[in-house]
């Protein structure tokens, strides 16, 4: 097994070093460039600030030589400085990583906690009131935006009831609870959308398991109906259903860039928009590759989690 | 030239936005009462207001701080800069009634003006950077020269009438100008530019260099660097030895701490202020200015004299159908209805902008100058003298946010009604710039997002080569009369030189504008004694009654 991780692994970095030029390609094909973004439409027609900051940042010389010469560095464990923000790029994702990181964790295990059971007990009772209203749930989970759901929320506990924060981050070494209570309503908002559609799948997962041989022996054996799911049924209709958490996580990013916005949160998906916005290379390349390293390694992840849930998957 | 005398420079009252210069300053330590122009401080005049001191006071604006280097910064008006660092010069409000400025001595005890090119300033003494340097006439002096000579200064413009900085011993500097400049004090200022000529210690830049003094500044401002957290907010705390005292004679300021934040959803902040996580934001949307006076909690200020100009319209002057037809220009203007502009996304504070860049408070402004009020069947008209009987196919360029989306689509409509079939390009805002710098447009808007503190700033609009020139306007007479109304001291023939300035961008239809909203502010009852500089919030003397 750790040598077909390895494999994955080294299969990895040709994919990386693609991701990069494709964004290098990407960002220089916008039209305008850093250095327009710093002066802004305040400034950009004088020409010789213009001259001077592309001069600083070395948008002089030819692309390749660029891409050349940021790659010369990365290899070297520098990966630039922030045209945007001033700080070090590995400053700026060291000290966003966490935030997204903790914000996705936080939304998956909202929606799992939410999802599972009601997709369980959808599925026990097929077309049930249980099942209508699960589904209904699960339907207005995915129809509705994050920006929408992320003002009511705010509406709701911060305004009128008082419980929580509006917007704003506290990193949860310096206060863990007032980290908590900053993250729950964003990771809310994230997680709503993934609980629907993992529910959705828990509970057609599940019902096909249920049309089983081996379920319907394990009933016939006079096991209780609690046994017969919770034994035989859940494990094995986990496997698409870690599947699809597995591909949430990558649509995860693309919402914590909303839910970051609404919650003025300083993470790495309202970093990777902003540095599109700003050309801001260094940066965008530093974000996207956290980003692709993430997705890397939890499709990894999703690998070793069918071996343990069905054991005729194996990895050689 | 007419002989110059102290008595005209005192006259200077630089008429823009009603700036009164005081040549003779006040006395030092200069000590101030803790009022607001938005909450009079209840007490006859005299009787010296109570203060509290301490606690957090947290500000919320709807963009980050490029950096912390102000000289560098392409926004230099956040109260995280008016905090950090002080201005030699400090343009104060002092009547919100009519928005009347004064220049008052910041690390800048006094100056005299020796000649019409040369300025004596007397620097305050025993100031201290956050670092524990000294302000003295030499840290004065690099300031300068780097506002000057960095190539990525912001207040390059501001300080461009500088020639020279001598200095003549060690708090008193000279200011040999190139030639009169009537505005060099009010540039010094910062006026509409912020902190954007602020002095930066010396010692830390020679020690940090310039990409880590970004992220740890020093100046010698009320509040000192604690931590920045970037695209979150900056936090400053009270720096003990500061310069100037309060209303109960101890140092200012009187919070302890003080965080700007980034919120970049407006209605999010709106909820913040609401439920009292900040205590205060700049720029609420129109929308919004309802909801914050009928809430008892929440105090809306508002500085009608000055704030953003939206539908500020350019055309392509080099090529394409409106470079040489003036007739075209014309049509253009008279189709816009900017009453109807104003009230549809100005909610009700909003009000039309009848000159581009002037208003009543400028040097030269006369409603007697040709101008361009609503008329379609003299849009028509126009549009058949420029020989287009049968219309013509146009396109507006716009950058893609709010309100300009909405304005895009009246103006567009406006103009089709016309005959100016318009099609209305919404682009991203670098696509926009790359576009406009390219002149890959037939016309297209931005905003003005304040008004300038005196008119020679806005040379940057329409003077050759100006930095936010977009419609490149190159008019020699223009530029003449500009640099004459620049170099004169004189204030009536000042406005002489800007009425015919303003008389030929009108005549030769150069540029448009839609309307105007005022600047506010929308602050919560328990934050006392707000001042600005300009119309940038000022934290210094602000406390919390809580």
């Amino acid at each position: 097994m750790s040598r077909y991780f390895l494999r994955r692994a080294i299969q990895s970095i040709p994919v990386l070093l693609l991701i990069t030029i494709i964004t290098f390609a990407i960002v220089h094909l916008l039209p305008g460039d850093p250095a327009l973004a710093y002066l802004g439409e305040a400034a950009a027609k004088d020409q010789v600030a213009y001259e001077a900051v592309r001069l600083e940042l070395g948008l002089d010389q030819p692309l390749p030589v660029q891409y050349g010469k940021w790659l010369g560095k990365v290899v070297q464990g520098d990966m630039g400085r922030s045209v945007r923000t001033r700080e070090p790029v590995t400053d700026g994702l060291s000290g966003r990583l966490p935030v997204t990181f903790q914000l996705a964790l936080m939304a998956i295990l909202f929606a799992v906690v939410i999802a599972v059971p009601v997709g369980i007990l959808s599925a026990v009772r097929p077309g049930s009131r249980t099942d209508s209203v699960g589904t209904v749930f699960a339907i207005s989970g995915v129809a509705v935006p994050h920006f929408w759901l992320g003002i009511i929320l705010i509406y709701v506990f911060a305004l009128w009831l008082r419980w929580l924060p509006a917007s704003g981050y506290k990193s949860p070494t310096e206060n863990l609870g007032a980290n908590l209570q900053y993250m729950l309503l964003p990771a809310l908002t994230l997680g709503a959308g993934q609980a629907a559609v993992i529910m959705r799948q828990v509970r057609s997962s599940l019902i096909e398991v249920l049309r089983n041989e081996y379920v319907r022996t394990a009933r016939a054996k006079g096991l209780r109906e609690r046994v017969v799911v919770q034994r035989h049924a859940l494990k094995n209709a986990f496997i698409p259903v870690i599947t699809i958490i597995g591909m949430q996580v990558g649509r995860l990013f693309g919402g914590a860039v909303v839910v970051e916005s609404i919650f003025a949160l300083p993470g790495l998906g309202r970093l990777a928009i902003d540095s599109i916005m700003f050309r801001d290379f260094a940066m965008l390349q530093g974000a996207i590759l956290i980003l692709a390293v993430a997705v890397v390694v939890l499709n990894l992840l999703t690998d070793v989690l069918y071996a343990y849930l069905d054991p005729r998957i194996k990895y050689a | 030239m007419r002989t110059f005398s102290r008595r005209d420079f005192l006259k200077l009252g630089v008429g823009t936005a009603g700036v009164t210069l005081l040549a003779a300053c006040a006395p030092t330590p200069q000590t101030s009462t803790p009022s607001s122009p938005a909450q009079p401080t209840a007490g006859a005049a005299g009787a010296a207001p109570k203060v509290k001191r301490g606690g957090t006071l947290v500000h919320s604006q709807s963009w980050t701080y490029p950096t912390l280097d102000v000289h560098l910064s392409s926004i230099p008006t956040g109260p995280a800069y008016s905090s950090l660092y002080d201005t030699l010069i400090r343009h104060e409000l002092v009547d919100d009634k009519v928005g009347r400025y004064e220049l008052k001595p910041g690390l800048a005890e006094s100056w005299e003006q020796a000649d019409p090119k040369t300025i004596v300033m007397k620097l305050r003494k025993g100031v201290k950077f956050h670092d524990g340097s000294d302000f003295n006439a030499e840290v004065a002096r690099w300031n300068l020269d780097r506002m000057r000579s960095d190539k990525k200064s912001f207040a390059r413009d501001q300080t461009a009438a500088i020639d020279t900085v001598d200095v003549v011993d060690p708090y008193t500097i000279k200011l040999n100008l190139k030639a009169p400049s009537p505005a060099i004090l009010a540039g010094l200022s910062g006026g509409s530019n912020g902190s954007a000529t602020a002095m930066l210690s010396k010692a830390a830049m020679d020690k940090l260099g310039p990409d880590k003094f970004a992220l740890n500044p020093v100046g010698t401002g009320p509040m000192k660097f604690k931590q920045l957290i970037p695209d979150d907010r900056v936090v400053l705390e009270r720096f003990e030895d500061y310069w100037m005292k309060g209303a109960d004679g101890k140092t200012l300021p009187y919070v302890d701490q003080f965080v700007s934040r980034y919120i970049p959803d407006p209605s999010v902040a709106m909820v913040e202020l609401r439920s009292g996580g900040i205590h205060i934001i700049d720029n609420i949307p129109p929308k919004d200015v309802e909801t914050v006076k009928s809430d008892p909690s929440l105090v809306y200020w508002e500085m009608p004299w000055a704030g953003p100009t939206y539908f500020f319209v350019g055309f392509n002057l080099k090529s394409g159908p409106f470079a040489t037809n003036l007739k075209l220009r014309q049509a253009a203007l008279y189709a816009i209805d900017r009453e109807s502009m104003a009230k549809a996304i100005g909610f009700g504070i909003g009000r039309p902008a009848l000159y581009p860049l002037w208003n009543s408070s400028h040097l030269g402004y006369d409603e007697s100058i040709v101008k361009y009020p609503f008329d379609l069947d003299k849009a028509k008209q126009s549009l058949k003298d420029a020989g287009y009987p049968n219309g013509i196919d146009v396109n507006l360029l716009v950058i893609a946010r709010e309100p300009e989306n909405t304005i895009g689509q009246m103006a567009a409509e406006m103009w089709s009604k016309a005959g100016l079939r318009t099609k209305l390009e919404t682009l991203e805002r670098l696509s926009w710039i790359d576009r406009m710098r390219k002149f890959d447009f037939d016309s297209g808007f931005w905003r003005i997002s304040t008004q300038p503190v005196d008119d020679d700033e806005k040379r940057r609009y329409f003077g050759t080569g100006g930095a936010s020139n977009w419609s490149s306007v190159a008019d020699p007479e223009l530029d003449k009369l500009m640099e004459q109304g620049g170099t004169t001291y004189d204030v009536k023939q000042r406005a002489e030189y800007y009425k015919k300035a303003l008389t030929l961008i009108q005549e030769k239809a150069y540029l448009g504008s839609g309307f105007q909203v005022p600047e506010n502010k929308a602050l919560r009852k328990e934050m006392k004694g707000s001042k600005v500089q300009f119309t940038y919030l000022d934290i210094r003397e602000s406390w919390l009654d809580s």
